[in-house]
């Protein structure tokens, strides 16, 4: 019925649209201008099965009367002004529009409206929460605290929910020339995002009790960012200064939640205690979700023509990111604090809140870069490039004292550590030489040299890092029509010293080698461990006919980490391509790529638990003392992705067709195997594979444009979609996991599964759609 | 100039010669690093992507962009995916940005024409490239996780992805690479009933650690040490 009236209300636009259009002139003149452009307007009957939600993931397929593009160009006879309007999907989810203006050589003026949807889950998540900005309530609460209680309530309770976001960006961009030397360039832009999208929230200690409440994060964003600049132009030289300002408000800064757990009563009725435990502890929790903040940005960039066929290039810029929030008291539980006990806890007597030392961050990150490129080309044939480059994140934002510790998830006295924030910083220099040289008509040739040196500050394991980098590219170009593309890289990273003891510095209460032994000595993290990087691309078009060009590719990085016993040992990525585009007749072209790619990895990991025999101990234990519980594990993500096509003017000048097809199957395994019995540990879990994910993806796309009249076209379109997923750490999701969870009885039983509650939504649920387009389209 | 340049495909004229009339005008602004770019030291010639004497698209792109009421496809993915095969096709993964829906493009996030900047970035470091969209992540916060300071893509292949949220190792993997030095992580975790009494975890399911850790890029909680609140 609803494909009915939107066909029905489709042929009625389209139909009038239609008789108002023919009467119209192909070009409009307008005393010294001139304007043209063209609207386009049909229906999109459609046939959808499934979940549809990643079929309008960034994009908005409504069963009614569309307006997919609308074209406005005015031109002055004396071509010295222009404007020009594009509007996509006027009125939809996903419009956008642009106005340009200007006047050729001396101003241009622009402004940008445009949306983009983000659809997460729109069938099939619910939510027992009345959600009101920030503020989660619950009307009711489980009759019990066992999982079947829970279960009961929750499958009572909960309601449908859109997991969905918007984005809405306008933006207006000014650009001036008023001499040939100077150009004055602004912009102001607006971006509001909002929506909710799924969030993980807890209450209770880890390890222990504890129950899990998904809840949906409400996002309310809004940034301003504003951008001047200048720049002139001199004879061999240009000079530019540029500032940016971005400032970023969340309009729900907090979020404050229900506990569906603490059973003693709803809203007021609601009684707090400090301890945790199935049926009391808090009555809710709170995040602290992103906080304002702002970014300032000075930039300034010079180069200069310099003797000997030599240019200089170079950048300075300095920022200010700035965030002074102010911090959120350690919890919401009325049962901390000092003094009488309040009648919302159950408590005997308050429990004491840990000290912190300020009330906010004063954030303040000074980021600086520096940059001097020289390119030279005096010798024939000849090019030489040596560059610098200077990045400092310099971190100034003070470091916070919390000398008892925090109050984990609203619950139990302060923590024992004495803890310091850390405001983290790290400086990198890259330094690099390029010396290129054609050694024939047909081949050039280019050594490259680049060396990294990272700095970090101590909350990190290794301070500082030299990264030594080096390899030659090829251009081969034996005829003008035939090029290939060979690059090889080596790239070697040092780690000297890493020591995963480092973060004492973060845990006052802790000895270096406490925490060096607590982080396990031999574990190196991917980012910071020694490194051997080999990197090899290749690259063909061939044009062996004006009307024939193939390409091909072949992409390949591997990462080797040779000092890695705990950790990422390796990962390798390759990736062939193939394609063409062949226009065989003056009315035919047909286009076709085809890709593959590779992922591979490989980790070493160790369980730490407290051993009955065999194995020492929890931090004495080794991969090499303990390789019972020592356990691997490797993946790879493999995908093929292939994209076809044709192109064809059936009857010249008159109709037109498009043939598309686009398909990719991606797959991701992870392999696992260690972790027996033997070393002793109670209640062993092995290691073992995961179900493979799938995802398959399918598109055909057939558009047929005809030339009713001169300035008047009849498009069609058929478009099919499908896509399908196999993902069992998702597709198993629901609101209750209680029976999914591990059974009772079984070595890891945990009965707080059994009390948590998730939105039960599957991101990524299969689909199928046909949807048709039946419109016009005219040019005036 | 010396003499006729011709820009025909094939015709053997050198990207030096060919761009150098283009280049009288357009050598600042956007193009200010051209000389210093890797285009230009592989020898692409500006026609190599543009048209000088046809109106095509905005940026005078040889391409078109191909507007359906189904989606856009613009006409810049075309064009630099004529080279960066990889890239074009990891636009067609099941996670990826909305680039093949037309909403966003190469140029938002890189200078085809040269920059400073890693890999022609337009902004100075990899976060700042995302946090031109993403500016909640930007902090500072109280509580840093310094890896998603020093590189989104540490986690992150903004280009697409097979896993969800554009994860470069499926979760729980992706954390585990670098927390298995206490408590739970360390544990290997099953996703499935591997036997009667061993069945799924919620340390695998769904979002796996972020089931719990959900604020992992950065807490500004006095609590929010380990990312839970």
């Amino acid at each position: 019925m609803r494909r009915g009236k939107a066909l029905l209300l489709s042929s009625m636009s389209v139909t009038t649209f239609f008789l108002m259009v023919t009467l119209s002139p192909a070009q409009v003149d307008l005393g010294n201008y001139t304007v043209s452009g063209s609207i386009e307007v049909g229906g999109m009957p459609s046939h959808r099965s499934g979940n549809t939600s990643k079929l309008e993931e960034y994009r908005d397929l409504p069963e009614t009367v569309v307006v997919p593009q609308i074209e406005l160009f005015l031109d002055s006879k004396k071509k010295d002004f222009y404007l020009e309007l594009e509007s996509l999907k006027t009125g939809r989810d996903d419009q956008s529009y642009r106005l340009r203006a200007g006047r050729y050589g001396l101003l241009d003026l622009e402004f940008i409206w445009d949306q983009i949807p983000h659809l997460f889950n729109v069938d099939n998540a619910r939510t027992p929460f009345s959600m009101n900005g920030g503020n989660y309530t619950l009307s009711s609460k489980p009759g019990g605290t066992t999982g079947a209680n829970m279960r009961d309530w929750v499958n009572d309770n909960a309601q449908p929910v859109d997991l969905k976001l918007y984005n809405g960006l306008a933006k207006f961009n000014l650009r001036y020339t008023p001499t040939p030397g100077w150009t004055f360039t602004g912009s102001y832009g607006s971006q509001n995002s909002a929506g909710g999208r799924a969030f993980g929230a807890y209450f209770g200690p880890s390890p222990g009790s504890y129950n899990i409440t998904e809840l949906v994060e409400p996002l309310d964003y809004q940034t301003h960012n504003i951008e001047l600049g200048s720049e002139y132009a001199g004879k061999g030289w240009t000079l530019g200064l540029k500032y940016n300002a971005s400032l970023f408000h969340n309009n729900v800064s907090t979020l404050t939640w229900d506990n569906p757990l603490n059973t003693t009563g709803v809203g007021s009725g609601c009684t707090d205690s400090a301890t945790y435990a199935a049926g009391t502890g808090p009555c809710r929790g709170r995040f602290d979700l992103y906080p304002s903040n702002q970014a300032h940005t000075l930039t300034l960039t010079g180069t200069a023509n310099l003797p000997f066929k030599t240019n200089f290039m170079s950048t300075y810029s300095y920022g200010w990111r700035l965030q002074n929030d102010s911090f959120l008291p350690f919890t919401r539980n009325t049962c901390y604090g000092t003094g009488t006990v309040p009648a919302s806890c159950a408590d005997g007597a308050l429990t004491a809140l840990p000290a912190i030392s300020r009330g906010s961050l004063d954030g303040d990150v000074r980021p600086t870069m520096i940059n001097a490129t020289l390119v030279n080309n005096y010798f024939k044939d000849v090019g030489l490039k040596a560059s610098y480059r200077y990045y400092d994140f310099d971190n100034r934002s003070k470091r916070v004292l919390l000398p008892d510790g925090i109050i984990v998830n609203d619950q139990g006295a302060a923590s024992g550590d004495e803890y310091y924030s850390f405001p983290y910083s790290y400086a990198k220099q890259n330094l690099g030489f390029d010396a290129s040289y054609k050694l024939t008509r047909w081949l050039t040739a280019k050594l490259g040299y680049g060396w990294e040196r990272m700095h970090r500050e101590y909350a990190r394991e290794l301070l500082n890092s030299n990264e030594h980098s080096f390899g030659p590219t090829f251009d081969v170009r034996p005829t003008p029509w035939t090029l290939f593309r060979i690059a090889y890289k080596r790239s070697i990273r040092d780690a000297h010293d890493y020591d995963a003891g480092r973060n004492a510095a973060v845990e006052i209460g802790e000895t270096q080698e406490d925490v060096r032994l607590s982080r396990l000595a031999e574990l190196r993290k991917f980012d910071e461990a020694a490194r051997d990087r080999d990197k090899f691309s290749f690259f063909t078009q061939i044009s062996p006919l004006e009307n024939l060009t193939l390409h091909g590719g072949f992409d390949f990085t591997s990462d080797r980490y040779p000092r890695t016993v705990i950790g990422v040992q390796k990962d390798i990525d390759y990736a062939p391509s193939l394609g063409f585009v062949y226009a065989p007749l003056d009315w035919l072209s047909v286009f076709g790529d085809y890709n593959w790619e590779r992922f591979d990895w490989r980790m070493q990991a160790i369980a730490r638990n407290t051993g009955a025999g065999g194995c020492p101990d929890l931090t004495a234990r080794t991969a090499e003392n303990c390789p019972a519980a020592t356990w691997r594990s490797r993946g790879n993500d493999e995908i093929h992705t292939v994209k076809i096509g044709t192109d064809m003017e059936v009857i010249k000048n008159l109709l037109n067709v498009r043939f598309q097809y686009g398909f990719s199957l991606g797959s991701s395994e992870v392999r696992a195997s260690g972790n027996s019995a033997a070393s002793g540990d109670s209640g062993v879990v092995p290691a073992v594979d995961y179900p493979t994910i799938v995802n398959r993806w399918h598109e055909f796309l057939a558009r047929a444009e005809y030339l009713l009249h001169k300035n008047i076209s009849l498009k069609l379109g058929y478009y099919f979609n499908s896509y399908s997923s196999k993902d069992a750490g998702v597709d198993i999701m629901k609101l209750w996991m209680g029976d999914v969870e591990t059974p009772a009885g079984g070595p890891n039983f945990n009965s707080s599964i059994g009390r948590s509650i998730f939105l039960g939504d599957q991101g990524k649920g299969s689909y199928q759609a046909h949807i048709g387009f039946v419109g016009l389209k005219l040019k005036f | 100039m010396g003499g006729l340049i011709t820009f025909r495909k094939g015709s053997g004229e050198s990207a030096e010669a060919q761009n150098e009339p283009c280049l009288g005008c357009h050598q600042r602004g956007i193009q200010t690093y051209w000389k210093a770019s890797p285009h230009a030291s592989r020898g692409i010639a500006c026609v190599n992507c543009h048209t000088l004497m046809e109106k095509t698209s905005g940026k005078q792109l040889a391409k078109m962009t191909d507007v359906t009421p189904f989606g856009i496809n613009r006409a810049e993915i075309e064009v630099c995916g004529q080279c960066h095969l990889q890239r074009k096709a990891q636009l067609m993964r099941s996670s990826h940005m909305p680039m093949r829906e037309g909403k966003i493009v190469c140029s938002d996030c890189h200078n085809p024409h040269g920059s400073p900047n890693p890999a022609q970035l337009k902004q100075t470091s990899v976060n700042e490239n995302c946090y031109t969209c993403h500016a909640e992540r930007r902090g500072p916060f109280l509580w840093e996780h310094p890896p998603v300071l020093e590189g989104c893509n540490n986690c992150h292949e903004p280009h697409g992805s097979v896993n969800d949220r554009l994860l470069k190792v499926t979760d729980p993997r992706l954390c585990t690479q670098c927390h298995i030095h206490t408590r739970h992580p360390g544990t290997p975790r099953p996703l499935s009933r591997v036997s009667p009494t061993v069945g799924p975890s919620v340390f695998a399911f769904n979002r796996s650690c972020t089931n719990c850790h959900s604020q992992a890029h950065g807490s500004n909680h006095p609590s929010g040490k380990f990312f839970t609140r």
